[in-house]
């Protein structure tokens, strides 16, 4: 049990860190990456994911992943999500890092997300259905 | 080490390095990464309680389905190992269904305070990342860019406040986040997570671009 909470919170370190010297907490480089003004980052991202592909399939991770179903829920989600990253550059992660890093304006997207958050769980209990977790959760 | 730590990293090294931080939080806590999932599970921290509590009693029920399914494989595909074991070398397919079925029964398997003390981490990941590039200090605003296209008084932090709860809601509506549907998801090649991923990527470009556009 401990060591679970060594690990993910080592892990969390090594994430606030690299997410910062990667720019991924800088609004600018966030903002230019969708703008498509610096390909870095999004070249930063598809290396990952490929590279992780590539060690996962490898690994046959796949059979132990969560089972998620296609639904609609996902690109709605989705699109929501994506109008609150490029308004605040950050995505869950990022505000959190981002307060790490001293930028005062992310306790306002820190509480905005943690809303967000507690607002779907109750209107979640009384829509009937309920989407499959992606994370690690 | 200006190279490391003032500089942002060239794509290649930031990728391989996301790309060890995906594989390893699979490989160190069983599950894959996601960011979002467990800003879920810190903030309903009471419901959480409770279905901690109703998870330990359904322990026996699960167990009890757990032995139902591995004799109902053992009885069809006869010879297989019925233990269950990860690196099984039996019928490949079978081992995927029983796998995902055994997942589901299982659910939530990191404890909330793990998940707590990740998101502490990367509080304190980014700190680091300050003190590295010597910047440490409180910054009242996000920088220039941001200062070009929102300002910098209550419009900017209302914009923020709004944003960040179009970012927690719907990432919690699309199941997943850049981490969990991104990075981990993609990586699985998961329809549902390619999916949600064009989904927030896209719509992410269409409005920087509108912002671009009309406030700049």
């Amino acid at each position: 049990m401990s060591r679970t909470y060594v690990s993910l919170g080592l892990l969390g370190l090594a994430m606030g860190f690299l997410l910062s010297r990667i720019g991924f907490s800088d609004f600018g480089e966030v903002h230019r990456m969708f703008t498509f003004a610096d390909l870095r980052m999004l070249l930063t991202f598809a290396t990952a994911v490929a590279v992780s592909a590539g060690v996962l399939a490898v690994l046959r991770a796949r059979r132990h992943a969560p089972v998620i179903p296609v639904h609609w829920s996902q690109i709605v989600g989705g699109c929501l999500f994506g109008a609150g990253w490029a308004l605040t550059g950050a995505c869950p992660s990022i505000a959190l890092v981002q307060l790490g890093e001293g930028r005062i304006p992310a306790l306002a997207t820190t509480a905005g997300i943690v809303a967000g958050t507690a607002l779907y769980a109750r209107i979640e209990s009384r829509l009937g259905w309920r989407r499959v977790e992606a994370c690690g959760a | 080490m200006h190279t490391i730590f003032v500089e942002h990293w060239p794509w290649w090294a930031g990728g391989l390095a996301l790309s060890a931080l995906t594989v390893a939080y699979w490989w160190l806590v069983g599950r894959p990464l996601g960011v979002s999932g467990a800003w879920a599970r810190v903030v309903g921290w009471e419901g959480e309680r409770e279905a901690e509590r109703a998870e330990a009693s359904m322990g026996e029920d699960e167990q009890a389905l757990m032995a139902a399914l591995d004799a109902a494989t053992l009885e069809e595909f006869g010879g297989l190992d019925g233990t269950g074991d990860e690196d099984d070398c039996g019928d490949e397919e079978d081992d995927e269904a029983r796998e995902a079925i055994r997942t589901l029964a299982m659910g939530r398997r990191v404890p909330v305070g793990g998940h707590a003390v990740f998101l502490v981490g990367l509080v304190l990941g980014g700190f680091l990342g300050a003190i590295g590039a010597g910047e440490v200090g409180w910054e009242l605003t996000l920088g220039r860019e941001y200062q070009s296209l929102f300002g910098g008084g209550i419009a900017a932090w209302t914009t923020l406040l709004v944003g960040g709860v179009l970012v927690g809601y719907g990432t919690r509506m699309a199941g997943g986040c850049t981490s969990g549907h991104g990075l981990s998801g993609c990586s699985l090649l998961r329809p549902a997570s390619l999916l949600a991923t064009a989904a927030f990527f896209g719509t992410a470009v269409a409005v920087s671009l509108l912002l671009e556009g009309v406030l700049s």
